[in-house]
């Protein structure tokens, strides 16, 4: 009860919440230009949130991330152009309805479930984090290491398109992770005398880099077209919208938990959540067809969902350190920086930052519905501006940002490797985000694994010695399976249609 | 990837061992560099798909600009100082992707006055004034 109130001082506190008006402004214009992702907004927030204290840090993420998701739905409504890769789901949907003059109608839902959805994902998010964390401070390093080698199997195996390519960039990001000094025997790894790798790779810079610089380089290289002229928004954004919460609520309530869900498996995010509650809402509808053509359920589902999915995505990132995507990735790594660490401790140690962190959830989902209207409103003029126009700008913040971590243009000269680097993973089809996530989390399973292992002294039975920790090294196999009996099954439907009958 | 891969698990080799344990500071990296290499394997044993259509020769240059802008930065940054070549570059970039030069200059002039009074007087990040030695931090 005493965190709790510590927590309301802590977020009532002028610079806090001018933190989050700030950031939410940020995060809607970053939302609404095609291109630029929601953690490219994060990505380009965390050198201002190291001068901020660690309330405002993550508070400035989580407002700008949860603006960002909802605010790339206006242009795939308006202009058939997701905002935000999570947007991509529906909007061929949304533009279609707001091309029959619905536009006002669709923009509305998106807005109040978008704000619904990140609510329903923080209520769940508030329940689940401290019961497992109770839980997880009665875990060693076995059940440490094998929920990490967990985590990060999923991100490869589950959630990628293509295992191998996905899992390069996961060992390349756990790889980076050990550059500098080894953290039991204080050894130079990797840092080739360089006085300036001793502490790794500035975490902060890279991210820019693998995040920020790509995305500039290719709009740049291909500034493209709108692929369609913008549809007049109808102002009564509003209107009905009490008799459509009413009857969407099953739907909804499905969908961000399911959205919640997705968030929470490493490597998820709010993409994967609203491809995932769209697809189950085509399947599971009564009437497919009205569905198809005039039906708004799939765009309640998918929004819903995405926006739900943020908050899911803090459940194993708060309480094991964990990251559920890669906005918590970024966070995670700010965590570390303003010297909070994530994990079950944080509940004994933080619990004030933490409840804080809830609060600033909830204020940032309900600051949703105003700032959204006015973000609706003002879209228009700013959907006008070329892409390109806002790359230079960026990439001066980009490159400022980089340097104001450490006051070093080591940090620039960082950003473009990592970005470089991302930039020719991303066009060899090779996903940045597991490399980012290795990065994050390269010195927990190292530290765990060495643990674990220097308990055992050789005897690699042992790390399956515990139920929990056997119960997960058996979860992780079968991630592992998984793909292998998928495309088995599939080589083997694929065959039998051609069996000549007998 | 596959040579950084077998570049980490020879030199990983040359790192020191814990006195009296089995395993050390190479364990780890010697794991990974070898999945690395198995990884490469695998990804070149699949079909590469169908190739990126290749940019116009403007998307290029401006790419090109984009990814030497940096290098700009860390080459100019003490003798011309952030706000001339946020100045600087900023103008030249908008220019290159096709805006008009008025509308380029008076851009990059607000970027510059803007990251100077955010980064340079309220957080307070040490940036460089080059010839501009008047600035206000």
């Amino acid at each position: 009860m005493d965190a709790l109130l510590r927590a309301i001082v802590l977020v009532a506190e002028p610079q806090v919440l001018l933190t989050i008006l700030a950031s939410s402004i940020f995060g809607l214009m970053v939302g609404c230009i095609p291109g630029l992702t929601a953690t490219m907004a994060t990505a380009l927030l965390v050198p201002f949130a190291m001068f901020l204290d660690p309330v405002s840090a993550i508070a400035s993420i989580v407002a700008a991330t949860a603006m960002a998701i909802f605010a790339g739905d206006i242009p795939g409504t308006l202009l058939r152009l997701p905002g935000t890769p999570a947007s991509a789901a529906y909007v061929h949907h949304s533009y279609r309805l707001a091309m029959s003059g619905r536009a006002g109608e669709v923009l509305g839902l998106n807005l109040v479930f978008s704000a619904l959805g990140g609510l329903l994902g923080t209520v769940v998010l508030v329940a689940a984090a401290p019961t497992l964390a109770d839980y997880a401070l009665s875990l060693s390093s076995f059940e440490f290491f094998w929920l990490s080698m967990l985590g990060l199997s999923c991100a490869v195996f589950l959630v990628g398109d293509n295992v191998p390519k996905g899992a390069a960039a996961l060992l390349l990001g756990l790889l980076l992770a050990t550059v500098g000094r080894d953290y039991s025997t204080a050894f130079p790894r990797f840092t080739f005398d360089d006085p300036e790798l001793l502490d790794g790779i500035p975490f902060v810079s890279a991210l820019i880099g693998f995040f920020a610089v790509p995305e500039i380089i290719r709009t740049l290289r291909d500034p493209g077209v709108l692929g369609a002229v913008p549809v007049v928004q109808a102002s009564r954004i509003f209107q009905g919208m009490g008799r459509a919460i009413l009857r969407w609520r099953w739907n909804f309530l499905r969908s961000g938990l399911v959205g919640t869900f997705v968030g929470a498996l490493p490597g998820g995010g709010a993409d994967t959540a609203a491809w995932a509650a769209y697809g189950m809402s085509r399947r599971l509808s009564r009437d497919p067809e009205a569905w198809d053509k005039e039906g708004i359920e799939g765009i309640v589902d998918a929004t819903s969902a995405n926006n739900a999915s943020l908050s899911g995505a803090w459940i194993p990132a708060l309480v094991f350190a964990i990251p559920g995507d890669t906005i918590t990735a970024i966070a995670i790594g700010v965590l570390y920086l303003k010297n909070v660490t994530p994990g079950p401790s944080i509940f004994l140690e933080n619990a004030h930052v933490l409840y804080a962190v809830f609060i600033t959830f909830f204020i940032a989902n309900l600051l949703m519905i105003p700032l959204g209207w006015l973000a609706i409103r003002a879209a228009v003029p700013l959907l006008k501006v070329p892409r390109q126009m806002l790359m230079a700008p960026l990439l001066l913040f980009a490159c400022l940002g980089a340097f104001a971590v450490d006051n070093s243009l080591f940090g620039i000269g960082t950003m473009l490797a990592c970005g470089l680097l991302g930039y020719w993973m991303e066009e060899n089809g090779i996903p940045v985000g597991p490399a980012v996530l290795g990065m994050v989390m390269g010195r927990l399973v190292e530290e765990n694994l060495m643990t674990s292992l220097i308990k055992v002294q050789g005897d690699l039975t042992r790390f399956f010695d515990r139920p929990v920790a056997t119960a997960l090294a058996a979860f992780t196999l079968l991630v592992w399976v998984w793909p292998l009996a998928r495309s088995l099954r599939r080589h083997l439907a694929r065959r039998a249609p051609a069996t000549p009958p007998a | 990837m596959g040579i950084v891969g077998l570049a980490a698990v020879l030199l990983a080799r040359d790192f020191p061992p814990i006195p009296g344990q089995a395993y050390g500071p190479a364990l780890f990296p010697t794991v990974l560099g070898a999945g690395l290499v198995l990884c490469a394997v695998l990804v070149a044993l699949q079909d590469p798909g169908p190739a990126t259509p290749p940019a116009s020769a403007r998307g290029r240059m401006t790419a090109l600009a984009a990814t030497a802008a940096p290098v700009v930065v860390i080459l100019g940054w003490d003798l011309l100082g952030w706000p001339l070549l946020a100045f600087g570059l900023g103008s030249a970039m908008l220019m290159l992707v096709g805006t008009r030069p008025l509308i380029a200059l008076a851009t990059s002039a607000g970027v510059a006055v803007l990251t100077w009074v955010i980064f340079a007087m309220v957080l307070r990040v040490p940036l460089p004034r080059g010839p501009l030695s008047f600035l206000p931090y």
